[in-house]
């Protein structure tokens, strides 16, 4: 086996670390709660179903001759009567209620275009956000000529998908007051295949006093909890207690402590993804504790050692209690 | 003449018979004619018969027989910045295929019905000239076939081809490329394509996967792209031969040199054959790519 390099972090591994991993991977591949191996199809390859006529054909399927065939390469999902296949890797896929983080690529007329690692870059309509202060009222020219002092070019916020139209194109919104411009923190990147869509995508570690969101698009924002900061009292004084906070783009000083959690929290994402693991925020706190257990150093977290125990943790933990993550 | 004399030649198993008769023939010709030593019958050469008379095939340099492929070898998700990337190596003719997308495009590229399909060559050395952009028109036109270009509209595909060395057969080899980094980016393709290229020399002999020195050498040669599996979603339904259904279909058909009708539809059957092995061994390593690909993808 070479050394492990996924999604650009390389790891030089020992013989004996190369071993182990691999000795990780076997238990993992065997341990329940995986697809059977008869469940993998390829393209142009038949997907055996009771009655054809019945079945509904979702993404990744045609039909040919009465028969159906998948034209992606990757695992069969059956839900009731839908059929589709999920492929293993690809793109994200933008769906209705998906909360993402994006970054501002271009402000235009009334809309904003956001990056959020989507086939197209999405938009943000003016009217889709919310106006500072709170006030609900119809979008004028002059909010169009300020649209600069809401959101900028890179900025980065966290949205919802509002739409996915026929032709492609989406549309999010800022419409509630958990989303907006984003300050005081990390983003990493994940590909979006390990994120799954939960309940809740917003999570506040209340004993690191750190606040993350994942989001469905594979963008992670880990950041200082709010009520951490010290707080400001001219901006409370400004927004009141029903409006919208003020977008400020300054980042404020955040302690060393929580910069430290910050960065292991992520540190600890990084190698998630390097193995090919699902990101729940259970995964990543239990990374987190392990590193902080073993008093493994923030920097070291990315290297090899760190990245097997992680392996052989999940290893034994699946096949040890038949846990199904 | 010495053509008119090979023809006549009748099949037989040793070289010792061969040379005897040759020789004797010669004798009793009243002009004497000393074959020159290329066109003498080498002891490691042999005589077969195709539909034209006996022909001698030329040892090929790299001691493989007429019918035998090059040893492939493919490689997946190497870049991981493209959304899917391949490596594909039939001995020493190594291309690798970088896929981006569906991606955003704007301006006038874009087409409100479908996806658009682009190809970028990069020679191994130099600059990208007219031949390039050959490849690049062939390369574009065989993946639109497969692509469902219908799924993404408004979105632009990106295949990059980069040669790392070229020993003969670089269009086909980059065909297969191409289709392997497309399926490792979880493209929607209707089916999978295999590639082969094969060689005619003037005797109507024909040489599977030549390399340059062969392809330089001999008359002609051609670069045909069939469907991946027998019965794919190309073909419309009912086309089979004696109550089989085999695909009879062909994608891409390009060809250089000179070549007969006959020549061409011998190097078709002799093609098809070939690119059926090449399909398994894609079909293989995509599965095994498959397992490998990541460590847990649970339910």
């Amino acid at each position: 086996m070479e050394d492990v390099s996924s999604r650009g972090l390389h790891f030089q591994l020992s013989d004996s670390q190369r071993n182990r991993l691999r000795k990780s991977r076997e238990l993992l591949r065997e341990a329940p709660g995986n697809y059977h191996p008869s469940a993998f199809v390829n393209i142009a390859d038949p997907i055996h179903v009771e009655n054809e006529a019945t079945v509904l054909k979702g993404h990744g399927t045609q039909v040919l001759d009465g028969q159906l065939l998948a034209t992606l390469s990757g695992v069969v999902e059956r839900v009731d009567q839908l059929v589709t296949v999920k492929p293993l890797r690809c793109r994200y896929n933008a769906e209705t209620g998906d909360v993402v983080v994006g970054r501002i690529t271009e402000v235009g007329t009334k809309r904003w275009k956001v990056d959020i690692n989507f086939r197209q870059d999405v938009h943000l309509m003016l009217s889709a956000v919310n106006l500072p202060g709170g006030i609900q009222r119809r979008r004028t020219v002059i909010d169009e000529l300020n649209m600069r002092s809401l959101f900028e070019e890179n900025d980065l916020i966290s949205a919802e998908v509002q739409s996915v139209h026929s032709d492609g194109s989406v549309h999010l919104h800022t419409r509630s007051l958990k989303y907006g411009k984003l300050t005081n923190g990390q983003l990493v990147k994940v590909p979006p295949y390990l994120v799954k869509r939960l309940k809740q995508h917003f999570h506040n570690l209340k004993s690191c006093a750190v606040d993350m969101i994942i989001g469905c698009n594979g963008y992670i924002w880990i950041c200082a909890a709010v009520d951490s900061l010290p707080s400001n009292p001219e901006i409370e004084k400004i927004t009141g207690d029903s409006g919208a906070p003020e977008m400020d783009s300054c980042n404020e000083s955040i302690s060393l402590k929580v910069r430290e959690n910050i960065c292991r929290l992520a540190n600890s994402i990084r190698v998630l993804s390097a193995l090919g693991f699902l990101i729940y925020p259970d995964t990543i706190i239990d990374t987190f504790d392990a590193s902080i257990s073993k008093g493994v150093a923030i920097k070291d977290m990315l290297g090899a050692e760190f990245l097997v125990m992680i392996a052989e943790r999940e290893a034994s933990r699946r096949t040890k209690n038949n846990y199904m993550l | 003449m010495i053509e008119l004399l090979k023809q006549k030649k009748k099949r037989t198993n040793g070289i010792k018979h061969c040379e005897i008769g040759w020789q004797s023939k010669l004798l009793s010709n009243s002009t004497y004619y000393r074959p020159c030593e290329s066109q003498v019958l080498r002891l490691d050469t042999t005589i077969f018969e195709t539909s034209r008379g006996t022909r001698m095939v030329h040892d090929r340099p790299d001691g493989r027989n007429p019918n035998q492929l090059r040893p492939l070898v493919c490689a997946r998700g190497l870049l991981h910045r493209a959304d899917g990337s391949a490596r594909w190596s039939q001995d020493n003719t190594i291309v690798i295929a970088a896929v981006y997308g569906p991606k955003a495009i704007s301006g006038r590229r874009e087409n409100p019905a479908r996806a658009v399909l682009e190809v970028i060559w990069k020679p191994k050395m130099g600059m990208a000239g007219p031949s390039e952009r050959e490849a690049e028109f062939i390369l574009k036109r065989t993946l639109e076939y497969i692509v469902l270009t219908a799924m993404h509209p408004n979105t632009a595909i990106s295949v990059i081809i980069q040669v790392v060395s070229d020993d003969g057969g670089a269009l086909s080899c980059a065909m297969n490329a191409a289709c392997s980094a497309l399926v490792d980016a979880g493209i929607p393709l209707k089916g999978l394509i295999a590639a082969v290229t094969c060689a005619v020399d003037k005797d109507g002999v024909i040489y599977l996967d030549p390399i340059n020195k062969e392809e330089k050498e001999f008359h002609g040669h051609a670069c045909l792209v069939f469907p991946g599996k027998p019965m794919s979603s190309f073909a419309p339904a009912g086309l089979a031969l004696d109550s089989e259904p085999i695909e009879r279909g062909i994608v891409t058909s390009v060809t250089k040199g000179i070549l007969s009708a006959e020549d061409y539809l011998n190097c078709l059957e002799r093609s098809r054959a070939a690119s059926v092995k090449i399909a398994e061994f894609a079909r293989s390593s995509l599965e095994k790519a498959q397992r490998g690909v990541e460590l847990v993808v649970a339910s």
